[in-house]
Formats: C-alpha cells, sequence, structure tokens
C-alpha cells in the first residue's frame, strides 16, 4: 500500500511539470523575413503589396465580392475628405423613389440635342443638276449630359446612330452612315431639274444611362432631332467656248 | 524485525500523508482521480489552497463583440463606437475565421473590408488559422463629410498597433510577424439606421 501512495505522488510530481509545460500555445517562430508587421487584416487591405514569401498570401485570394459600382445602388454621392474619397450610396433605400426607365426616356426626349451639321459639296449653296452632290455630316459624337432625376444623379449619353436626308426635292434617303467629305462620296444626290432647294439632315439618337456610378443601361426608343434647310440653288451646266 | 519497522513507521507515514493531502488536493482540482489501486485512501479533500485558475493560463475562447449602445446613435460619438467596434469585429474574426458579424457591419462598395475578410476567408478555407495580432485602436482625427442632406457619414484617421502574430496555413507552415502599427483611413456612414464601415484604406 505504502508503495502505491508513494507512486501516486511521484505520478502527480511528474504530471504537474508536464502540464505547465504544455501551457504555451506559441511556438518558436519559423520567419519573420519578407513578413509584413501590420497583421493579417490590414496587409489584406493591402491586396498583396508586400506578400509574405511562403505558404498562404493575404489578399491575394479571389475577391468573392462585387467591386465597388457592381452593386445595386440606385444612386450614389461621390465625397472628397481630407483623407477619403468615396462614392456613398445614398439612394438604394426605401425613402428614395427608385428611377425608372420610362423617367429617364422623358428626360431623353427633353434633352436639348443639336441637330447635326450638314456639309453640302460643292459649298456655297450652288450645284449642277445632274451631278452628283455630295452630303455629309460631322456629328457622330456622343454627347454625354448629367441632370438630377428623383434627387438622385443620372448621366446621359446620347450617340448619333441614324441620318435621314432630306435633299428637298422630294427624295430623301436615311443611312447609318455620317457620309465623307469629297472624294469618298458615300451620300451623293442629283438633282434632275434646276432650282432652289432646301436639303436638311435629321438626326436620330439613341441612349443609355447611368445612375449615378451604377452600370450603364440602354434607354428605350430614340429622339430625332431636325436640322435646317440649306439653300441649295441646282443650275445646269451651260457650254461655252472659251477662247485663248 | 518487520513487525518492529512497521511499528517505527507512523511518524513517517503521517509526513507522507501530509505531503499527499496537499498534492492530491491540486490533483483533485484540476479532474484528476486519486489512485484506484488504494482502496484505503479515503481521504476528502478539504483544503483551501488556491490554484492558478485554468482559464488564468490558457488562451481564452474568443467571444464575438456585441455593438455597444453608443455605436446605435447617429452622431460623431456613434460613428467613433462604431469604427472602435469594427476593429473588435476584426480582431475576433481574425482569430476565428468567422466573418460574418464583419460583413454584415461592412458596405457593399467597401473593397478594402471585402479585401481583409477575403484574406482571413483564405487563410481559414484551407484549414489555416491566425493566433494574436490584435488591433488596438487610436484616432487621429475624424471628420464628417459634407454631402447632400440624406447624407450622414465620417471619415477617420487611425492608428492601428496590432500585437505580434502568427500565421499557420493550411499545410502546416508558419509565418511570425512582428508587433507593428499601421495608419488607416477609414468611412463610416449612417445607413439604414445603422452605422456601416465605407471606406478601409492603408495609408
Amino acid at each position: 500500500m505504502r508503495a502505491a501512495v508513494i507512486g501516486s505522488v511521484l505520478a502527480i510530481l511528474v504530471a504537474i511539470p508536464i502540464d505547465m509545460s504544455s501551457a504555451d500555445p506559441m511556438p518558436d517562430p519559423t520567419t519573420d523575413a519578407g513578413v509584413s508587421n501590420n497583421g493579417l487584416w490590414v496587409d489584406s487591405t493591402r491586396n498583396g503589396d508586400q506578400p509574405p514569401q511562403q505558404g498562404w498570401v493575404p489578399g491575394t485570394g479571389s475577391a468573392a465580392e462585387p467591386a465597388a459600382g457592381g452593386f445595386a445602388c440606385q444612386g450614389a454621392e461621390q465625397v472628397a475628405g481630407e483623407f477619403v474619397d468615396h462614392a456613398f450610396c445614398t439612394a438604394d433605400r426605401d425613402d428614395l423613389p427608385a428611377i425608372t426607365a420610362a423617367d429617364v426616356q422623358r428626360a431623353f426626349a427633353e434633352l436639348k440635342l443639336p441637330a447635326g451639321t450638314l456639309t453640302i459639296q460643292p459649298p456655297d449653296g450652288l450645284t449642277l443638276v445632274n451631278f452628283k452632290t455630295n452630303f455629309y455630316t460631322t456629328s457622330t459624337t456622343p454627347i454625354s449630359t448629367s441632370l438630377t432625376l428623383l434627387g438622385q444623379q443620372v448621366t446621359l449619353e446620347a450617340t448619333p446612330a441614324s441620318f435621314a436626308w432630306n435633299f428637298g426635292d422630294g427624295k430623301s434617303t436615311s443611312t447609318t452612315e455620317p457620309g465623307a467629305p469629297y472624294p469618298d462620296l458615300t451620300i451623293t444626290h442629283s438633282y434632275l431639274r434646276k432650282g432652289d432647294y432646301l436639303p436638311s439632315l435629321s438626326t436620330t439618337y439613341t441612349g443609355r444611362y447611368r445612375i449615378a456610378t451604377g452600370p450603364w443601361q440602354t434607354i428605350p426608343g430614340t429622339v430625332t432631332i431636325d436640322g435646317p434647310g440649306q439653300p441649295l440653288q441646282a443650275v445646269e451646266a451651260q457650254p461655252k467656248l472659251v477662247g485663248y | 524485525m518487520r513487525t518492529h519497522r512497521t511499528a517505527g513507521g507512523p511518524p513517517a507515514l503521517g509526513l507522507l500523508a501530509a505531503t499527499l493531502a496537499l498534492l492530491l488536493s491540486a490533483a483533485a482540482c484540476t479532474g484528476d482521480d486519486p489512485d484506484p489501486r488504494d482502496p484505503s485512501s479515503t481521504w476528502s479533500p478539504t483544503g483551501t489552497m488556491d490554484l492558478p485558475s485554468p482559464t488564468a493560463t490558457e488562451p481564452a475562447e474568443p467571444t464575438e463583440p456585441v455593438l455597444p449602445d453608443a455605436a446605435k446613435q447617429a452622431s460623431e460619438d456613434g460613428a467613433r463606437a462604431f469604427i472602435t467596434y469594427y476593429w473588435d469585429l476584426i480582431n475576433y474574426a481574425q482569430v476565428t475565421g468567422d466573418v460574418k458579424a464583419l460583413k454584415a457591419a461592412s458596405g457593399p462598395s467597401c473593397e478594402g473590408c471585402l479585401d481583409g475578410i477575403q484574406g482571413i476567408r483564405d487563410l481559414y478555407k484551407d484549414g489555416g488559422h491566425a493566433e494574436g495580432g490584435d488591433y488596438a485602436v487610436s484616432f487621429e482625427k475624424v471628420n464628417r463629410l459634407k454631402g447632400s442632406s440624406s447624407l450622414l457619414a465620417f471619415e477617420a484617421l487611425l492608428t492601428v498597433a496590432n500585437t505580434e502574430q502568427l500565421l499557420v496555413s493550411g499545410d502546416g507552415s508558419e509565418q511570425r510577424s512582428a508587433a507593428g502599427s499601421a495608419r488607416m483611413a477609414v468611412a463610416t456612414q449612417w445607413t439604414d439606421d445603422s452605422w456601416q464601415m465605407e471606406v478601409m484604406d492603408p495609408q
């Protein structure tokens, strides 16, 4: 029995140091080389500026979340402070009405879009009968404008998509091409009779819009702007004898 | 002779028993059973010896921070309390891999937040984990951001000091980083009756 008691004491005496030695949860350092000292979170937000040398690398995993602007935000407000510059989503909540495509379409139709510039060759309002008179426009650049709809910033972009050429003699044609200056004759018209005409150009715009920094969306419908008529006189060429 | 030696034993046995009592009390506190081979050991532990509490020597289990009432106020103090709470969530998520609350407190356009959350997910998804690395936050400056009347947002420049950290990846490799500090620009916005982190940029 005494041997058993002594055995117990020894067992306890041996057991205690073992328990104490296992209390240290931190193993010895294995490496510091190449590792930033700002911890897991800050290193991850740096998105791999200073990756550790081995094994797992912070911030290099594929982002499972949508990036800024890719989420459903009906309206955002760009605010620059002393330390940050950020688009705050201020309009995806119940207190602000959602902007519908019809709202945008209405605004698009009311836009003051320019008429396309019509250029006629030969210039100076004079052309010949039965001669390929050249027509073209240089108004092909998309026009972007911002406005406020229902308290939210909306950007509209109008692109000249098709052109209706009214030659003033009852004939017209419609193209998606803007034409080209001489000698690239793509849109021409031959006046069959002499006379005074008022050819004009109508430009049809298609549009797209975005709310704040959200994704671009197509505006249903188109807007056509009729340009003013340009006086053009078609004359007959008369043969003349010229002496040298 | 054998009888005589036995008769002379009690004083020695008494000393031994006292030692045993002391040690057994320690053993009892740590949950060890008395030696089952000694049926005569009927001594009951009644000592008052104080041993270090097990919780004092072992790392406490991390508990998820609770949003303090102060962080529920639509004010600068509320924003400050929320930012502090957010870093508590970071500390919790780093050592547990549980990013649910952190994600809920992060705005969908907070890219720095998403990068940080992804970093934690990447570490834990392969069986890795982190130890230490707690951040302590101090505010250098807080400004209200000027925007439309519907915008309530504050930006802050922080100094975050972190303790030493051990990262153990899924394959068992370890990386230790020393204590350090970093400056972070953050912004928080009052959205749907609560604060959300909108910006998390290292400076």
